[in-house]
């Protein structure tokens, strides 16, 4: 009896010492691959078990980090060899465009064509205007869906800023018969990334050239802890889905009559949301209005 | 006659780019960062086009370069359009950069305050706009046959405007140029000097406008 119940005693003693042997390497494998997880290092598992059953389990983990290390190390090369080709190609496709742009402007200013051939260069001139700013806007969205822009918040006078972007265009405003109402408390001074704030009201300033009609009034304000960037213009036609304008590529003028990409107003809310704002839109019969609030960070 | 230096590889930009500025600039071509070097190096130069991306050395390397012996104005052509890039590009040392493509006149213009800004006492400014004439050395404006007086700051303000032809400045802006001082809203010193200076024009041309002002923030020259 005695014999029995030592030898029980032995094996549990035994099975105990098994079981703590194990909780103990299981304890180093969880450090480590935690310290893997948390650092993202590259490191592997150094087993320092006899244990076959957790050798063999390391042996796994570590092929399975490898292979996770492998598809890592493959993605960043292929998106740095993306960002690369980006970079190339838009250096590409800008240099063929200044030239042609360039002489298309040089022949704009002879006296010497007739009114035909005007109109042509005009035309050209006009198309690849609309090709530069597409292009402009493709490869900004590329950046914003690649995640690539990082706001590099300052305290900016966006008083100014908005001031001097809708002086940019007052010839152009003048020349289609817009009237521009303008109503910027002065000197607002806000935490801001001051070229992708300028992005946005560009891009907004920029449909009122291209759909608005009349008249625009543009209004800039802090009110408590916001700051409220409204934009109302009358347009040209009606809107059908104005929600539907922020989604990418929509477009109303299916006939594309106006060489519209449907992605500004898309870019206007995602760099918009980038600083922390809100964007809404809102439209009634020729009525448009865009509303940007932005809170502080 | 200034002379610019264009280092740009593509043949058809160096052919464009002398074609717009043969006429008032003597221009030279480089092909590539060590010819543009060696170039720079063996004959002297009023500014440089410089093209960002060339094969071999690339533009930042070309700027480096010619920064460590010269201060030279450096209008940087680049093909980003990443603002934060561009504000690197400044950093690095050019003074100024242009994306492509770009406007031609806006080229010529920011040639033109590039050569301005380096060339020390060879400031020519322009003194003469429609009917009327500046006279710096008496701080006053002539129609030809009667002048009047001008107060310094109303002389400064009509010279930045006659200088900038179709620049719109803002209140802001002007009153930072003229006064050189940061602006803390003070409009109505600036409201009162233009309406002054208005009445003065008018006083002695009043079959032109000179002085536009814009959605009342900004004025320029009419």
């Amino acid at each position: 009896m005695i014999t029995i119940l030592s030898i029980a005693l032995v094996v549990l003693g035994g099975i105990i010492g098994y079981l703590l042997y194990v909780l103990f390497d299981y304890r180093q494998i969880t450090k480590q691959i935690s310290f893997i997880n948390h650092e993202r290092t590259n490191q592997q598992l150094k087993c320092n078990s006899r244990n076959k059953n957790v050798v063999a389990l390391d042996q796994q983990i570590n092929q399975l980090l490898d292979a996770q290390q492998k598809v890592t190390r493959k993605y960043v090369k292929s998106q740095n060899q993306l960002n690369l080709a980006i970079h190339n190609i838009s250096h590409d496709l800008r240099t063929p465009l200044t030239v042609a742009s360039g002489y298309t402007q040089v022949l704009l200013k002879t006296n010497n064509l007739d009114s035909d051939a005007k109109k042509q260069l005009a035309s050209i001139n006009r198309n690849l205007n609309a090709l530069t700013k597409n292009l402009d806007l493709l490869l900004l969205y590329n950046r914003l869906i690649e995640k690539r822009i990082t706001p590099n918040l300052q305290q900016v006078d966006v008083s100014k800023i908005t001031q001097q972007a809708i002086l940019n265009i007052y010839d152009a405003l003048k020349e289609k018969g817009i009237f521009v109402n303008l109503d910027i408390q002065p000197q607002l001074v806000w935490s801001m990334d001051e070229a992708i704030f300028q992005r946005i009201i560009q891009n907004i300033f920029g449909n009122i050239l291209d759909h608005g009609s009349k008249q625009a009034t543009i209004f800039l304000r802090k009110e408590g802890t916001e700051l409220i960037l409204l934009v109302k213009n009358q347009l040209l036609q009606p809107i059908k889905n104005p929600q539907n304008l922020i989604d990418r590529f929509y477009t109303e003028d299916l006939a594309r009559k106006t060489k519209n990409s449907g992605l500004g107003l898309y870019i206007v809310a995602e760099l918009t949301k980038l600083l922390n704002g809100k964007v809404d839109i809102a439209t009634h019969d020729l009525e448009f209005e865009i509303k940007l609030v932005f809170k502080i960070v | 006659m200034d002379k610019i230096l264009i280092i740009e590889d593509n043949n058809d930009m160096q052919q464009l780019l002398k074609k717009v500025f043969s006429a008032q600039y003597e221009t030279v071509s480089a092909f590539s960062g060590t010819e543009g070097l060696l170039l720079f190096e063996q004959q002297t130069f009023q500014l440089i086009l410089l093209d960002r991306m060339l094969p071999g050395k690339s533009g930042d390397i070309v700027l480096q370069e010619i920064r460590k012996s010269s201060e030279i104005p450096v209008i940087m052509i680049t093909a980003l359009d990443d603002s934060s890039e561009k504000a690197q590009l400044l950093l690095v040392g050019a003074d100024d950069y242009i994306t492509k493509p770009f406007d031609i006149d806006e080229l010529q213009a920011r040639i033109v305050v590039q050569l301005r800004n380096h060339s020390g006492q060879n400031i020519k400014d322009i003194l003469q706009y429609k009917n009327l004439t500046l006279l710096p050395s008496e701080y006053a404006i002539s129609n030809g046959k009667e002048k009047c007086m001008l107060k310094r700051k109303e002389f400064d303000i009509l010279k930045l405007l006659f200088n900038n032809p179709q620049m719109i400045f803002t209140k802001e802006k002007l009153y930072e140029m003229v006064w050189a001082e940061k602006y803390y809203g003070d409009e109505n010193t600036i409201n009162v000097h233009i309406s002054n200076l208005r009445k003065k024009l008018a006083q002695l041309d009043d079959t032109e406008q000179y002085i536009e002002t814009i959605w009342g923030i900004g004025v320029r020259l009419a």
